[in-house]
């Protein structure tokens, strides 16, 4: 993990948010932690390089409406989608919007570097 | 009463009469034919009763009292000899009447109508009867009313016999309908049962999520503290935290299992190994296995081809039939549990094996196995197995019963495997 670009962590819960953020810390993976996707957005400046680590399910804007919403302003944002349940309609949109990852909660360390790592070498 | 044949012929009785007669064994005959009601049976016997004994006899005498011809006497006295002769029968029939159908209604549990009761009141009124027409209607010859009653002897026969049959049939079928009022209320409990779980199916998915929530929290923040580096150092606290790790994600692990398996889908195919799929059944099933001590043997065959198959589908025949595998063997001691699952192949079919060392399966019923509503468990719905077989049928397989190699029950399926592409 010798990458500087940050993790954009978006969870609605902030005792999962915290945690993992505390780990991303721990690990030396630099990070930002937003509680909504509308949250994300509101700060988000062009340009800026980085990974999404977002929840499937929150209140007002999913995950994957997230990733719709960056696909349309032309964003190019690699997302890792990160859920405790998907359902079969997610699991289908998922399949157009093609994130590079996909976790289901809970997962391991090992599990997110893989990701990770598939997302750096690319 | 000495009236020569010829004579009695001249002095038949009017035609009306003999229609109240007729008119009197219909009602009679509704009342055996409404015995198979165990409600109305009661009151119309004893309508048919009153009938004979007290109506008919008096309409017969008061219709020829009123009569004006020249043989007025004569007529008279026949037509009370005859009233007389077919109240005797009437009696004779209507206190066999309630005694046959005590033997019907002893196997009947819930008559309002005690049968012993029946029995002595009718009996009674029956001498109350016929001590009355013989004090009020003078001039009757026993001699020829004996006549009448030896005559009616092969009726008299029939009568409660088929009252008999009757009453037999009728506690016969209150006994059926009330084993299907039971069966029916135990459906529906069964079938408020499936509701709640369906619902809680509904609700996994919600629950999965809320669970799986702290327990990423949980287990975050434990690698977290196992990455630090004053952790590095102190053991009894790494493991610690290694366990709190581990067994949360093994908790992540677990409401994910149920939640595949619980989930409402569209079933869809996909290539699979059986092998797997088996691993995923014991696996989901472990802490039942674990909980019931059953040993478990696993015989996997690995040179088995894959099969096009709903996984879910054929984890439930899986589920379902080690789970019945598991309540077999309960009453074994727990060294004897055991479970063996075993695949193998024959040409290009995939045979799985599931056999248990219970008791094997009941004789009675290895011809309804797979019916509907068969069940051997007291809160068994009996639909798992024929679930199990429309599954199989479906993926073009078929599934039965093995004989067993020592005891138990062994059943197999068998599901066509996918060509190897060579």
């Amino acid at each position: 993990m010798t990458s500087k670009l940050p993790i954009f962590v978006i969870d609605d819960e902030e005792p999962v948010r915290a945690a993992l953020g505390k780990l991303l810390r721990v690990v030396g993976i630099p990070s930002e932690m937003f509680e909504s996707a509308e949250a994300f957005l509101d700060s988000y400046t062009d340009g800026r390089d980085g990974c999404l680590l977002v929840d499937l399910r929150m209140p007002g804007m999913s995950g994957l409406d997230l990733i719709e919403e960056l696909q349309l302003r032309g964003i190019r944002l690699p997302a890792i989608v990160m859920t405790g349940h998907a359902d079969e309609a997610s699991l289908e949109r998922m399949e157009t919007l093609q994130p590079i990852g996909f976790l289901e909660k809970p997962f391991t360390l090992a599990d997110l570097k893989d990701r990770l790592s598939q997302w750096m070498q690319a | 009463m000495n009236v020569d044949e010829s004579a009695r012929r001249e002095l038949r009785l009017p035609k009306q009469v003999y229609r109240l007669r007729i008119l009197g064994l219909a009602l009679g005959f509704f009342s055996v034919g409404s015995a198979f009601s165990e409600h109305h049976a009661p009151p119309l016997a004893w309508a048919a009763l009153a009938y004979h004994c007290f109506i008919w006899p008096h309409l017969a005498w008061w219709y020829a009292k009123r009569s004006s011809d020249p043989h007025r006497t004569e007529r008279l006295n026949l037509t009370i000899d005859s009233a007389f002769g077919g109240m005797f029968i009437a009696l004779m029939h209507f206190c066999l009447l309630p005694s046959v159908l005590v033997a019907g209604m002893l196997s009947m549990d819930k008559v309002g109508w005690g049968p012993r009761f029946l029995l002595r009141t009718s009996t009674a009124m029956a001498i109350a009867c016929a001590a009355t027409i013989l004090l009020v209607h003078p001039g009757v010859e026993p001699t020829t009313t004996m006549r009448e009653i030896v005559g009616s002897l092969p009726l008299m026969t029939a009568y409660p016999l088929a009252v008999a049959f009757v009453s037999y049939r009728s506690g016969e079928m209150a006994r059926q309908r009330r084993k299907a009022i039971e069966d029916l209320a135990s459906a529906r409990e069964e079938l408020a049962h499936i509701a709640r779980v369906g619902t809680l199916g509904e609700m996994a998915a919600g629950l999965a999520h809320e669970l799986n929530q702290p327990l990423s929290a949980i287990h975050f923040e434990a690698t977290a503290a196992l990455e630090l580096r004053e952790f590095q150092t102190a053991d009894s606290l790494r493991d610690a935290m290694a366990t709190i790790a581990d067994q949360s994600h093994r908790a992540g692990e677990i409401v994910r299992r149920m939640r595949t398996y619980a989930r409402r889908r569209p079933s869809h195919r996909e290539e699979s190994d059986v092998r797997q799929l088996v691993r995923d059944v014991l696996a989901l099933l472990d802490h039942e296995l674990r909980l019931a001590a059953v040993h478990t043997s696993l015989e996997l065959d690995e040179a088995a081809p894959r099969v096009d198959v709903d996984r879910i589908e054929v984890q439930q025949v899986l589920v379902n039939l080690v789970r019945n595998a598991i309540d077999a063997m309960h009453q074994l001691p727990p060294d004897e549990r055991v479970l063996t699952v075993r695949t193998a192949h024959v040409d290009q079919r995939v045979r799985l094996v599931i056999a248990d060392s219970g008791p094997g399966i009941d004789a009675a019923i290895v011809d309804r196995l797979f019916h509907p509503f068969q069940s051997t468990k007291p809160a068994g719905m009996g639909l798992g197995l024929s679930i199990c077989q429309s599954i199989v049928e479906a993926h073009g397989g078929r599934i039965g019963t093995l004989p067993p190699e020592g005891r138990g029950a062994v059943f197999f399926f068998e599901l066509p495997g996918i060509p190897n592409r060579a």
